[in-house]
């Protein structure tokens, strides 16, 4: 009997060890996975803010200081400029300029310049959780510059 | 000889349960390291961003001193009551009542932060200053009644010349949650 | 004699110390093999941030991850998207980047001005030595051109240096070699064939009206007729601006891990990245010209529309840049001239 409960203890505490090196590669696991999670928001975000970066940046969009130029946006916008982006950027994310002190807040196309205030590319009406950054708009039409917001959004699959 | 059994067996009871609650602590802890999302950058970002779009705007005045927001600022603070175009509104009340009509254009700060924007001349934080916004912000976040919300500050300066000298003026935006 | 309890107790932990390392030994193998890779992606994706950041913002900066692990990675601009190929994945190249593999690379914005458009381009050069023997003093240009779309740098050092038969005169920094004092103004009489030792890592750019596919090594440029060679290649490249020679001289004659020369993909990203970005930038001008048209009697843009649609057409061609008389020079040159007078009219868009 006394040598069963011996062989029993020795069995219950190897077991045990074994279990103990289980938990440790579970946690170890666990812990990547939760860290995965923390790191794929700020991915997101970090993509958001490159493209918000990118397009205040492009002399296709903007005048040299970092100021959106309306008359590029709309002839951007014309010209199907979300395939020509997309082909930089790749795709899964959307970018909306509006003007915020424009009488009118209609999407802009040829036939309306300068009666708008509104551009998108590749997306329409975000309501995704975006980030949303003041911007300038300036007018070609009328030289003046005013205040306006960008919004950016990546689609996450 | 049954006592030392059930000692034993005690034992590797109280063994159990140590490890158990270590590795409890174990797992908090490591949770409590996990990398998680700050929105502080980006309320950081949208302010620093705020206050330029601000500034670059355009008043709609063509006056040299009252075209663009950064230039009716500087007009505020080294002539508050020169008139913009000859015979429009002062510089100061101009510079007020146009900033807090900008600022309030954004959604995030009219529905979420006070704001103030506070003018200085470059390097010298106790010399004139001019202040625009909620004024309830002008107070030191440990004297009573300050509110206690973490602020945001971002800041841009003002080069100009005037009678042949140059000048800089700080403009300093400090955003709080409501 | 051992009891059966110590026999037991002997096999017993025998057995479960074999289970125990084997599961460890497993795990561990393949996470470790997982971690490399993760490295390799982690570095990789770290320098295509800090060239983004650099292109973004203008601000340059000095990358050294490279230095942490040696892999071999490479440009893949086959493809609609240009990448990254590193063993054992890829990843987007999103700004115009133009480097070359090393340990240490100084990443810098610079522009290729075209007087009415302004490509802008991140350039990331690891340590380099670049030789010039100009044995064509037409070719004088064009090797202070190339040098002036390099970096000044210590740190990864990026020098410039004159051979002249056996002897070697330098090394100078970007600065001093295409200064207005630069060394190659200095000395105007022709050079004779390079035949100095050369130390590892540098790059021969002869300048000859001779050039041959069989040279010695390097890059061979043939101003009279605005052709370059890769030593080893039987292939032309014709050159139109700064930044075709630039490129191939990044490369060298150096080969990637798909075994073609760096040089050659680098000239063809550089052409096919140029060429959209310009195809774009014309279909925006001309319709901000047409939004604008009408609003000012002084400002006719229809001179400025139809050289921006020749320029599109030019550039659109698929691979335009292999063709000598596409009239791409004198398109960009119509364009500067005619942005030039509308920008004294007050019209400039």
């Amino acid at each position: 009997m006394n040598g069963q409960a011996n062989i029993m203890e020795y069995v219950l505490m190897t077991f045990f060890v074994i279990v103990v090196i289980g938990a440790i590669i579970f946690l170890l696991t666990f812990f990547q996975v939760l860290q995965f999670g923390g790191e794929q928001q700020k991915a997101v975000f970090t993509r958001q803010l490159f493209i918000a970066k990118y397009f205040l940046a492009s002399p296709l969009m903007a005048r040299e200081n970092s100021v959106f130029d309306d008359a590029k946006l709309t002839a951007l916008s014309e010209s199907n400029g979300c395939r020509e982006l997309e082909a930089v950027l790749g795709s899964g994310w959307a970018v909306e300029v509006t003007r915020l002190d424009s009488n009118t807040a209609g999407a802009c196309t040829a036939e309306n310049y300068p009666d708008c205030g509104r551009w998108s590319y590749c997306g329409q009406n975000i309501r995704n959780q975006s980030i949303v950054l003041p911007v300038n708009v300036y007018g070609a039409s009328d030289g003046l510059a005013g205040i306006g917001i960008m919004k950016v959004v990546i689609y996450t699959k | 000889m049954a006592g030392m059994e059930s000692s034993k067996g005690q034992t590797t009871m109280v063994l159990i349960v140590l490890v158990i609650i270590i590795f409890a602590g174990l797992a908090l802890f490591i949770l409590s390291l996990t990398n998680t999302f700050s929105q502080d950058e980006y309320i950081n970002l949208y302010a620093h961003n705020m206050l330029l779009s601000v500034l670059r705007a355009d008043t709609g005045y063509t006056d040299a001193n009252c075209k663009l927001v950064s230039d009716l600022i500087s007009c505020a603070y080294f002539t508050p009551s020169y008139q913009c175009g000859g015979s429009g509104p002062q510089c100061l009340d101009l510079a007020n009542s146009t900033i807090n009509s900008h600022v309030r254009q954004f959604d995030l700060i009219r529905k979420n932060f006070l704001f103030l924007f506070i003018v200085e001349p470059e390097g010298f934080r106790t010399g004139t200053q001019i202040k625009m916004g909620d004024t309830r912000l002008d107070c030191d976040i440990t004297e009573p009644g300050c509110p206690r919300k973490p602020r945001f500050v971002a800041e841009e300066k003002i080069q100009k010349a005037s009678g042949g000298y140059p000048y800089i003026l700080n403009v300093r935006l400090v955003i709080s949650r409501r | 004699m051992p009891t059966v309890y110590e026999i037991f107790k002997m096999i017993f932990g025998l057995v479960a110390s074999v289970f125990i390392l084997y599961f460890l030994i497993t795990y561990a193998g393949g996470y470790a093999g997982t971690q490399l890779s993760a490295q390799r992606i982690s570095i990789t994706r770290d320098f295509l941030t800090a060239s983004e950041n650099v292109y973004l913002s203008g601000v340059p900066f000095i990358f050294d991850g490279f230095g942490r692990q040696d892999f071999e990675y490479s440009l893949d601009a086959s493809g609609t998207q240009p990448q990254i190929e590193f063993g054992s994945g890829q990843l987007p190249v999103r700004v115009p980047l133009f480097f070359s593999p090393g340990k240490e690379l100084y990443i810098e914005r610079k522009e290729l001005d075209l007087g009415w458009w302004k490509f802008g381009f991140a350039m990331a050069t690891p340590e380099m030595d670049i030789i010039f023997n100009v044995q064509d003093p037409e070719g004088m240009d064009a090797a202070v051109g190339i040098a002036s779309l390099f970096p000044e740098s210590q740190e990864p050092e990026i020098s410039f240096t004159l051979c002249d038969g056996a002897e070697l005169e330098g090394p100078y920094g970007q600065f001093d070699f295409a200064g207005s004092r630069s060394p190659v103004i200095r000395n105007i009489r022709p050079a004779l064939p390079c035949s100095a030792s050369l130390q590892k890592g540098s790059i021969l750019v002869t300048i000859s009206s001779s050039c041959s596919s069989s040279m010695q090594a390097g890059i061979c440029i043939r101003p009279s007729d605005g052709t370059a060679f890769i030593s080893g290649s039987q292939k032309e490249y014709i050159y139109k601006d700064s930044l075709d020679l630039a490129a191939l001289v990044l490369g060298g004659d150096r080969k990637d891990l798909f075994g073609n020369y760096i040089a050659e993909t680098l000239y063809t990203y550089k052409n096919r990245v140029v060429g959209s970005e310009l195809r774009l930038a014309s279909v925006v001008l001309e319709g901000k010209a047409r939004l604008l048209e009408g609003r000012d009697a002084d400002c006719d843009y229809s001179r400025l529309v139809s050289s921006l649609r020749e320029l599109r057409a030019i550039v659109s061609g698929k691979d335009y840049y292999l063709s000598r008389h596409t009239g791409y020079t004198d398109a960009n040159l119509l364009l500067m001239a005619e942005q030039e007078r509308l920008e004294a009219l007050g019209c400039g868009l």
